[in-house]
């Protein structure tokens, strides 16, 4: 399966961040999927949204013309509806909206 | 051999042997199986293996001797090098007392929930540190470990109250219900409520808008850690009267800074990981179907566009800020491009108007160049006594983000009578306008 890059953009990409990124390579490898995970700080996302497939973002509503889908990923923080990101990330990247 | 004897030779061993060895301990007392809490503990002796060559090799070997030469050559009085806050953490966790600090604010937090004192149950404990380095910075300077857990338990109750009094600012700006930021940046709003409060009463104040997912657009190349250490490392050595080939260097050595200090960082955060999660479980557990507000980290709002902005438009307005304070001694540099945090709680507070944040933003970095030059010789101390080498007579270091609370117990300790009655005068007047003024239940407004 191809390798998808997914970007976990938090306030400097170093805390809340590692957080949902670890959850998320634990929770789509049980899931099979490939996945490469970045995290960096929210500033710095303008350049490197061209080299990715997906957005999990845990300010909710992140703004901007990103032309890449962006999912919700508080829930990783919270604790409380963790599966359903999980679906919502691997629906968005195998279901055709991968630009 | 007596218990006292063992735990000096275990602190003796070095902070990136013993603090494995704590948390280790730390993570079996929260209910890890001990294959678990052994790799979190390891871990994290690496992550400050790592973090401390760093600090070592290149800030204090390299960079700071560069920032040394610019102020000698300039007459700038910035002697004091902010680290930034994830070489300030890994300092922080050496302290031979930090592990207590877990334990210390997960029960004094059920405690104050039970009796109805807060309604916010803080499950960010990552943030666990801010409260290690208030109460380490504090024992520095006073030698008194009484002194150093008033100050941590006072950090502790001040997060929880303005967590509570702005979640209403916060959920709406996020979108989240049920939802509070306690964390040590929200403290600054002792400084920025009441200036918020003035700013609201000026009424083409509100009329000024600007669109900042517009800037966010412009200012996405500055905003990289990469580039803002490139330019730094630039102007550092061309000031410092560094020939071309040196400056240059200068500017790949502050740029590699910039990126791998964070790098090493995920590393820690990954063996506090499982340890976190867990005291999350273990406190969530103990309130089960109770209403009151989860208490997260900082970064929720850290994605909303005036907090992007703005944390990269004020990063010069910190430069000048620095140079023509007076009373400052602080040289921004490892939290330059990295003080986020503190603009998120002000962000939410202004509804996310960015005018305001922006004005908010200089209030709140005034206060943290005064209280980063406050802890500068404590903090220095501290660091040596953790085994970073800092050359003597040589630039000191601190950290930009030393909360108005530290600050004020600094004052207090060096009896600056007039400081701390300021500081009270300010602390009465941000609880006030914050519970009359931004503590409400948002109805529509017109």
């Amino acid at each position: 399966m191809a390798k998808f890059r997914i970007l976990v953009p938090c306030g400097s990409g170093i805390a809340s961040s590692t957080i949902c990124a670890q959850k998320i390579r634990k929770g789509l490898g049980e899931r099979g999927l490939d996945v490469e995970v970045k995290q960096l700080a929210f500033r710095e996302l303008q350049g490197e949204i061209g080299k990715a497939d997906l957005i999990v973002s845990i300010t909710p509503g992140l703004k901007s013309d990103l032309n890449i889908p962006v999912v919700n990923g508080l829930p990783l923080l919270t604790g409380v509806g963790e599966k359903a990101v999980f679906d919502e990330i691997i629906s968005k990247l195998t279901g055709g909206t991968k630009q | 051999m007596t218990l006292l004897s063992v735990v000096k030779y275990v602190i003796g061993l070095g902070a990136n042997v013993f603090l494995p060895f704590i948390m280790f301990l730390i993570g079996l007392l929260f209910g890890l199986k001990p294959g678990k809490a052994l790799r979190a503990g390891l871990t994290l002796g690496v992550a400050f293996t790592g973090i401390t060559l760093v600090v070592g090799q290149l800030l204090t070997a390299q960079v700071a001797p560069a920032a040394q030469a610019m102020i000698n050559r300039t007459g700038l009085q910035l002697s004091a090098l902010d680290v930034g806050w994830p070489a300030a953490s890994t300092i922080s966790w050496a302290w031979p007392y930090a592990a207590i600090m877990f334990p210390l604010q997960i029960l004094l937090n059920i405690v104050l929930l039970g009796i109805g004192f807060t309604k916010t149950l803080n499950v960010d404990l990552w943030n666990v540190w801010q409260k290690v380095f208030a109460g380490a910075v504090m024992m520095e300077i006073t030698g008194s470990l009484t002194w150093a857990f008033i100050v941590a338990i006072a950090m502790i109750v001040i997060e929880l109250k303005i967590g509570d009094l702005t979640a209403q600012k916060v959920q709406k700006l996020t979108g989240v219900p049920g939802i509070s930021i306690p964390h040590a940046c929200a403290t600054w709003l002792i400084a920025a409520a009441p200036v918020a409060a003035i700013l609201d009463a000026i009424p083409w104040m509100k009329k000024l808008k600007v669109d900042p997912e517009r800037i966010q657009k412009k200012v996405g190349f500055f905003g990289e850690n990469i580039v803002i250490g490139l330019l730094m490392g630039l102007v550092i050595g061309a000031l410092a009267g560094y020939d071309f080939a040196k400056t240059l260097q200068l500017g790949i050595v502050v740029a590699s800074v910039m990126v791998i200090l964070p790098r090493m960082a995920t590393i820690f955060m990954e063996a506090l990981m499982p340890i976190s999660e867990a005291a999350a479980e273990f406190m969530k557990k103990r309130f089960p179907g109770r209403e009151m507000y989860i208490g997260l980290d900082w970064p929720i709002t850290a994605g909303h566009p005036s907090t992007i902005v703005s944390a990269v438009l004020l990063i010069p307005v910190l430069v000048v800020l620095a140079i023509i304070l007076p009373g400052n001694k602080v040289l921004p540099f490892g939290d330059l491009g990295n003080f986020g945090c503190l603009m998120g709680p002000a962000v939410a507070l202004v509804d996310g108007d960015l005018v305001r944040s922006l004005i908010l933003g200089v209030v709140i970095l005034a206060v943290s160049l005064w209280g980063a030059s406050a802890a500068a010789p404590a903090f220095t101390d501290l660091a040596i006594r953790t085994g970073v080498k800092i050359p003597a007579g040589a630039t000191q270091i601190t950290w930009l983000k030393t909360t108005p609370v530290v600050w004020a117990v600094i004052e207090f300790a060096k009896k600056n009578i007039l400081g701390v009655v300021i500081f009270l005068v300010f602390l009465t007047l941000s609880f006030w306008t914050l519970t009359k003024k931004y503590s409400k239940e948002e109805t529509v407004e017109s």
